[in-house]
């Protein structure tokens, strides 16, 4: 017994094994028992090393002789199948057709969302630090507000005290004119600390990262814009007038950045120099900030830490808090919920749906047409084929179709994406990557399994005797059929019905009255020189007859880019709360027709306006708890010490500065007559916009000779907020077209089918006085029920689904019954009009036809 | 009932000899003292599965001893229609060999 489990343990064993691997089960055992034996007597007679080498090379041997084995009789099993395959293809064109097809539409429409999904989630990934990247966020009280802007002192106060925090830099949006001799350009760019090369990784082409911001006058710039600027020439050391009366010299170029960064740009100034906060907790100056942790520290440790020295810095304000959003979620989340991962969720669920549609589809069809080979399964069963192997057969047939429809898919996608590109804004490339090509393989190996589950499993159930006979066993499969067809087109209605409630709830955006008039006005943003000439430029322009009003703020009027603490002081209390804040002129409700609610708007006849005087929207006067605004004394945050006292004279109605997602947040106009103005607002009155646009373009050039003139429509830049929905609704419109098609090919696919079986029922009921009519209306009735209970699971379904999707606007629209009412006739009549032509064609057959071979 | 081949009908006679102790090896060993040529263990497995096939041995698995690292052995055993087989060849034979002795051989040639 020693003995023997000492042998276990020699190098031999492993030889054992692939010799049980080899050989049958039970030869196994005696043949490498007769082996060791062998081995045992060449060791003794000839030694130990030669019979090792004559074991091993009987190893070999048995190795490659199974492997051939093997090979032949797989390839010719394979041969075979795939030659039954073909011939099946072939012998049953259409339904072959119909199912491939439906199934690559399917597979390509989860393609190409996967690509885009793909693209989306790619964002940032090149930065090498990414893990360890992190936005500061501010949180306040009412937990509505995520505001990624904080006072831009703050990041580098952050970095000096917490030594988890390695590097820190600010991302101050600028955009500014930049010249160089008679080019000039406005650009969007960043205040940037030092410490930006270091956390981001965005190579250097030319000049030291370490220095490149290290002075006021630095500039770096991407590669494009060099090439822009300068051209052919070296961009290192080229002085560059910045707006706002600045010369630059280019210390660094950059390499341009990725199309999938969220950091986008065209040059950095330094931010050190070019700040206005004098102290930390500076309201006035606020910016993007970002931090690099240390390695190793979690972001959730170190966002408490922060928000506690924000509290102790802050006294008063408990429920405000900092914390950090890490670099990979920038792109994905919006701060506070929601942002682009919810339209990642609900296209993923879509791909998945229109698959499973597909699915459905090929299943359906599957077992109606293999129905018909029922005697093929019979003779192979009685000519010996084993259960296992008929499953085999069958799922390498239905794996074969499943291939072939990712290979077609793939062409169509091929085919379709520049149009899709184009559909949802982003342009995406099927570069096949061995992640990507595993993903498809896997998702054809997925439809395969599941479509040919279900017909390998049953059809090879049947008896042999059963089938040959003539018997059918097939109450089952209809029953099932019958399923899946409901559950096709319960998801086909769900499609309708959200399409349908998309295109309102966006027609209600559209309509909806935003506070101010967004038709016909026209938008030119200020920049430079033009901040200094724009009363000229407005007077003049005002002398057009075709302009009916001309005003000028500081801030977009669509984006809520910048706010400010504001504090309303009684005997009793004091509340404060952040405002969205915008300097404006005079003109400014007058030109963008905001509604006036009680005092009245700034105006040149009150020179004191100008100073201490604010104008204050509804939201705001509710905020700050005031009765009786009028009159009453409010005080801005500007540093540390309350400033600026001023009185509220007028409360302008709420107008929306954000998009319908967002409740309208207390806002504050404040006058000014400075240079400080960054947009300029056009209300024209004229059929010939073009020719106005022109005017407008002339006048400006006039006063500055190379000024590069822009203009943007208010309504378009209203609609760009709702650039995703948008998307949705083309999407989900062509989708759902998709599904309704897929359902109506499997619907045909049944009815023909079903009209065949029963060829026969139909030349009797003929013969017997049946007329056309109540035949056809006999088969439709069965389809039309079918219809009608799918309605049934589809609508709460859905109504579940556009709730929440609804829920994510603050201003929306009701559903509106009628809608599902309509989706749910809209399907019926599809599938109605699929199954007409076949069941009048079926029922106007000429009996004798069908009964002759009685 | 079916023909032997020359190597079949050695190695039945093996087996038949053999008796208990009848496995590949041992089979193999004791052609190759009798017939003084080199039997390979696959050329005799062969004729074996043949015989085993045609119903004139069966086989069982034996005990196992430590020589061969704990594994049992494959035994054959004659069946009795082997045995008559057997017996039915060698009395053709005899017939057959007798004519050929009788004649003379010299002559022939």
């Amino acid at each position: 017994m020693m003995f023997k489990k000492q042998k276990v343990c020699t190098p031999s064993s492993l030889g054992e094994k692939i010799l049980e691997l080899c050989s049958s089960r039970q030869e196994a055992e005696s043949l490498s028992g007769d082996l060791e034996e062998i081995r045992r007597d060449l060791s003794m007679r000839k030694g130990s090393l030669l019979a090792g080498a004559w074991y091993w090379s009987q190893i070999v041997r048995a190795i490659f002789r199974s492997l051939g084995l093997w090979l032949i009789w797989n390839s010719t099993m394979f041969w075979i199948y795939s030659k039954n395959t073909w011939r099946n293809i072939r012998r049953q064109k259409i339904y072959s057709f119909i199912n491939i097809l439906g199934l690559a539409v399917g597979m390509a429409c989860c393609i190409l969302i996967l690509l885009w999904i793909q693209y989306e989630k790619s964002y940032d990934r090149f930065h090498v630090h990414l893990d360890q990247l992190n936005r500061i966020i501010l949180q306040d009280e009412t937990g509505q507000f995520h505001d990624p802007a904080i006072p831009g002192l703050i990041p580098g106060y952050l970095k000096d005290e917490y030594p988890d925090i390695a590097q820190a830099t600010n991302l101050g949006r600028q955009e500014r004119q930049l010249t160089y001799r008679k080019r000039s350009f406005i650009c969007q760019g960043y205040l940037a600390d030092p410490d930006f090369f270091q956390m981001f990784t965005i190579p250097i082409l030319a000049g030291n990262p370490e220095t490149a911001l290290d002075s006021g006058s630095s500039l770096v710039i991407t590669k494009d814009l060099a090439q822009k600027l300068f051209q052919e020439e070296d961009a290192l050391g080229k002085v560059v007038w910045v707006s706002d009366g600045i010369t630059c010299k280019v210390s660094g170029v950059l390499e341009n950045l990725p199309r999938n960064s969220s950091l986008k740009f065209d040059f950095l100034l330094s931010y050190p120099f070019h700040r206005q906060n004098q102290d930390v907790w500076d309201w006035r100056d606020i910016h993007e900030s970002f931090v690099l942790l240390q390695e190793g520290s979690s972001h959730t440790d170190v966002s408490e830490k922060i928000s506690q020295a924000y509290n102790q810095k802050n006294p008063g304000k408990t429920k405000e808090f900092l914390y950090l959003q890490p670099m990979s979620d920038v792109h994905l989340r919006a701060p506070g919920g929601g942002g682009l991962i919810t339209y990642i969720t609900i296209f993923s669920f879509m791909a998945g749906i229109i698959l499973l549609i597909a699915c459905i589809n090929f299943m359906n069809l599957s077992t109606a047409c293999s129905e018909k080979r029922l005697k093929e399964i019979g003779i192979k069963k009685v000519v010996g084929s084993s259960r296992a192997q008929l499953i085999r057969q069958f799922l390498s047939e239905y794996m074969f179709m499943s291939f072939l429809s990712l290979f077609l898919a793939l062409l169509l996608v091929q085919l379709l994406l520049p149009s899709v590109g184009t559909l949802i804004g982003q342009p995406l490339n099927l570069r096949i990557s061995w992640q990507i090509l595993l993903y498809f393989v896997g998702i054809a190996f997925i439809t395969g399994i599941i479509s040919g589950a279900f017909p390998a499993l049953i059809l090879s159930s049947f008896r042999p005797v059963s089938i040959l006979r003539g018997r059918l066993p097939m109450f089952g499969t209809a029953a099932l059929r019958r399923i899946l067809v409901v559950t096709q087109f319960s998801l086909s209605i769900l499609f309708i019905i959200s399409a349908l409630v998309i295109a309102r709830q966006m027609e209600f955006i559209r309509n909806k009255d935003l506070g101010f008039g967004k038709d016909q006005v026209v938008h030119v943003p200020v920049k430079g020189y033009l901040k200094k000439w724009i009363r000229t430029i407005k007077n003049q322009l005002l002398e057009n007859p075709s302009i009916t009003g001309i005003t000028a703020s500081s801030n977009n009027l669509v984006v809520w880019d910048s706010s400010m603490r504001l504090r309303w002081e009684t005997a009793e209390a004091q509340n404060d709360c952040i405002v969205g804040c915008a300097w404006v002129d005079h003109d400014f409700i007058k030109t963008l027709e905001i509604g006036l609610a009680d005092g009245r708007f700034y105006s040149r006849e009150f020179p004191s306006d100008t100073r201490n005087a604010y104008v204050l929207n509804e939201a705001a006067v509710q905020a700050l708890g005031m009765t009786d605004p009028i009159g009453q004394t409010v005080i801005r945050a500007a540093g540390t010490p309350w400033a600026d006292p001023g009185m509220v004279i007028g409360v302008v109605k709420d107008f929306h500065t954000q998009s319908l997602h967002e409740r309208i947040k207390p806002f504050v106009l404040i006058l000014s007559t400075s240079s400080g103005m960054n947009h300029m607002w056009l209300r024209i009155h004229s059929q010939d916009i073009s020719g106005i646009l022109g005017e407008v373009e002339a006048s400006i050039r006039e006063i500055i000779p190379n000024y590069p003139v822009t203009f943007q429509f208010l309504d378009e830049m209203v609609d760009r907020l709702y650039q995703y929905e948008q998307i949705t609704k083309n999407i989900i419109r062509y989708i759902m077209v998709i599904a309704i098609v897929i359902s109506c090919l499997g619907l045909l696919g049944l009815a023909s089918f079903s009209v065949e079986l029963r060829t026969k029922e139909i030349g009797i009921r003929k013969t017997l006085g049946a007329s056309v009519p109540a035949i056809a209306l006999f088969f439709l009735k069965d389809f039309i029920r079918w219809v009608i209970l799918a309605n049934l699971f589809a609508w709460p379904l859905a109504w579940y689904v556009l709730q929440r999707w609804l829920q994510r606007f603050a201003y929306r629209t009701d559903m509106g019954w009628h809608l599902f009412v309509l989706a749910g006739f809209l399907a019926l009549l599809t599938a109605v009009a699929t199954v007409c032509a076949h069941s009048i064609k079926a029922a106007r057959a000429d009996p004798v036809e069908s009964l002759r071979y009685e | 009932m079916d023909t032997l081949s020359r190597r079949e009908e050695q190695v039945l006679l093996a087996v038949w000899d053999l008796q208990d102790s009848a496995y590949l090896l041992a089979i193999q060993k004791y052609l190759t003292q009798l017939t003084r040529k080199n039997w390979s263990v696959g050329i005799i497995h062969k004729p074996l599965l043949q015989l085993e096939k045609k119903g004139y041995i069966s086989s069982f698995m034996g005990a196992a001893t430590a020589k061969r690292g704990g594994r049992r052995k494959k035994l054959y055993k004659v069946t009795s229609l082997g045995t008559a087989e057997l017996q039915a060849l060698k009395v053709e034979q005899d017939v057959m060999w007798k004519n050929f002795m009788q004649r003379d051989i010299s002559k022939e040639a």
